[in-house]
């Protein structure tokens, strides 16, 4: 049966007024980009809300966000950029009372593995002081496993089994657990521009993905297969992020609220 | 399976409307029927993890279907990134840690509105390569055209 001619009608023009108004939802990807931007600054409001982090916009340079101007967010990051007003924008997270617990919560940035291999992760954390030594030379990749990894699917269809391989995958070829080329020493992350490292090595994957926050966010459900791998390697599996409860969201945030108290341990 | 006269009709306006990749996916994803929902446990016979089984959709349930679709891939998507920029705009004035938690609001629609200014949120295209920024013409957390096109969509669904 033909759809009645009115609402086809309405239908048309309002797609016309939805386009021009929202062009990002016409391109390929730009629903993808739309949850990563939420799922990052759902993350920094539960930073805050915590009482013990300072929460700042920074820009490009590390410079808070003028008043007025615009949150630039990458579509896709080579690493962090050398330090610029026009580089991607992120989050900086300060301990109110540790001077030295500073993190950036980034978009879309690059890490490198130990097979070299690029990996880039929707939502990310790394020590700010990692950061800033890439930014203030020439840029670059941050090494190792991140404290909060977040990987966003806007897919209505459930995530199967070879999605949480993919995961497993990217989290396997960025865990520290055979030590890196000297002179870098045992760590969890790493830079190679200036040889800065930060926290502990883990001799187990198990136990490395235990410390922080790994997670994969789904419009859609998870399969079984791939519930039972993320169960065992410690991903979090926050399914229908869309749903009005907010289940799935406030349990990301709980998981980082637990990892930043217990920063320590990583 | 045959895909029903409306759903191919929604397909071709989305199209039309500059909405192909859209477009494309509604008709796979109807194409491909309804997920089959195994309660989490698999096929606990043979123990074998695989991808979700599907059964197709009946003409009568795929407009339903295509319409909870596009609310999903189209209208949801900008509410969040409008409350995305809401947050932004609270976490554009930073604050003075207390120690002490602030209060969060036991359900995931956080409400932020009439907090603070919005910051607006935009994507930069990939550094060294031309492209336009992913950028919207409505003001930093305005919801008003998606909320129109919720309302078109819902009243698709009573017909």
């Amino acid at each position: 049966m033909a759809l009645p001619g009115r609402q086809a009608r309405n239908l048309r023009r309002m797609l016309g007024v939805f386009g021009a108004a929202n062009g990002l939802a016409a391109i390929p990807g730009g629903s993808g980009k739309a949850l990563e931007a939420w799922v990052l600054m759902r993350l920094a409001l539960a930073a805050r809300q915590t009482g013990q982090w300072r929460v700042s916009l920074r820009r490009g340079d590390g410079q808070p966000l003028s008043p007025g101007a615009v949150f630039a967010l990458a579509t896709f990051q080579a690493g962090i950029r050398p330090s610029s007003p026009s580089a991607p924008c992120y989050v900086l997270l300060e301990h109110w009372r540790a001077a030295h617990k500073r993190l950036e919560l980034h978009g879309s940035l690059q890490w490198r593995g130990r097979s070299a291999a690029t990996h880039e992760i929707d939502v990310s954390i790394l020590p700010a002081s990692i950061a800033e030594a890439l930014r203030a030379h020439g840029g670059g990749l941050p090494r190792g496993l991140p404290i909060l990894a977040v990987e966003c699917k806007d897919k209505t269809t459930s995530g199967v089994p070879d999605e949480m391989r993919q995961t497993l995958a990217r989290m396997f070829d960025l865990a520290l657990v055979t030590r890196p080329p000297a002179p870098i020493g045992e760590c969890r992350i790493y830079e190679d521009v200036t040889s800065q490292t930060w926290g502990r090595r883990s001799g187990v994957y198990r136990d490395f993905f235990a410390k922080g926050v790994f997670a994969i966010v789904r419009v859609g459900k998870f399969s079984s297969g791939a519930q039972r791998m993320a169960d065992h390697y410690s991903i979090q599996k926050s399914a229908e992020v869309y749903d009005p409860s907010g289940a799935a969201i406030l349990a990301l945030e709980a998981a980082l609220r637990k990892t930043l108290a217990g920063l320590n341990a990583l | 399976m045959r895909v029903s006269a409306d759903v191919i009709e929604l397909v071709q306006i989305l199209n039309e409307g500059g909405f192909g990749a859209t477009a494309g996916e509604l008709l796979m994803e109807i194409g491909l029927g309804r997920e089959i929902d195994d309660g989490g446990d698999g096929d606990g016979k043979s123990g074998i993890d695989d991808a979700p089984r599907r059964e197709p959709l009946s003409e009568a349930d795929q407009m339903t279907a295509a319409l909870a679709f596009l609310e999903l891939r189209l209208v949801e998507p900008v509410r969040r990134l409008a409350q995305a920029e809401a947050i932004a705009g609270l976490l554009s004035t930073p604050n003075e840690p207390t120690g002490k938690p602030e209060f969060l609001k036991p359900t995931g629609n956080l409400d932020v509105a009439g907090q603070a200014e919005p910051v607006k949120i935009i994507f930069l295209p990939p550094q060294g390569r031309d492209g336009p920024r992913f950028d919207r013409s409505e003001p930093a957390g305005a919801t008003r055209a998606a909320e129109l096109l919720s309302r078109v969509l819902g009243q698709l669904k009573a017909v």
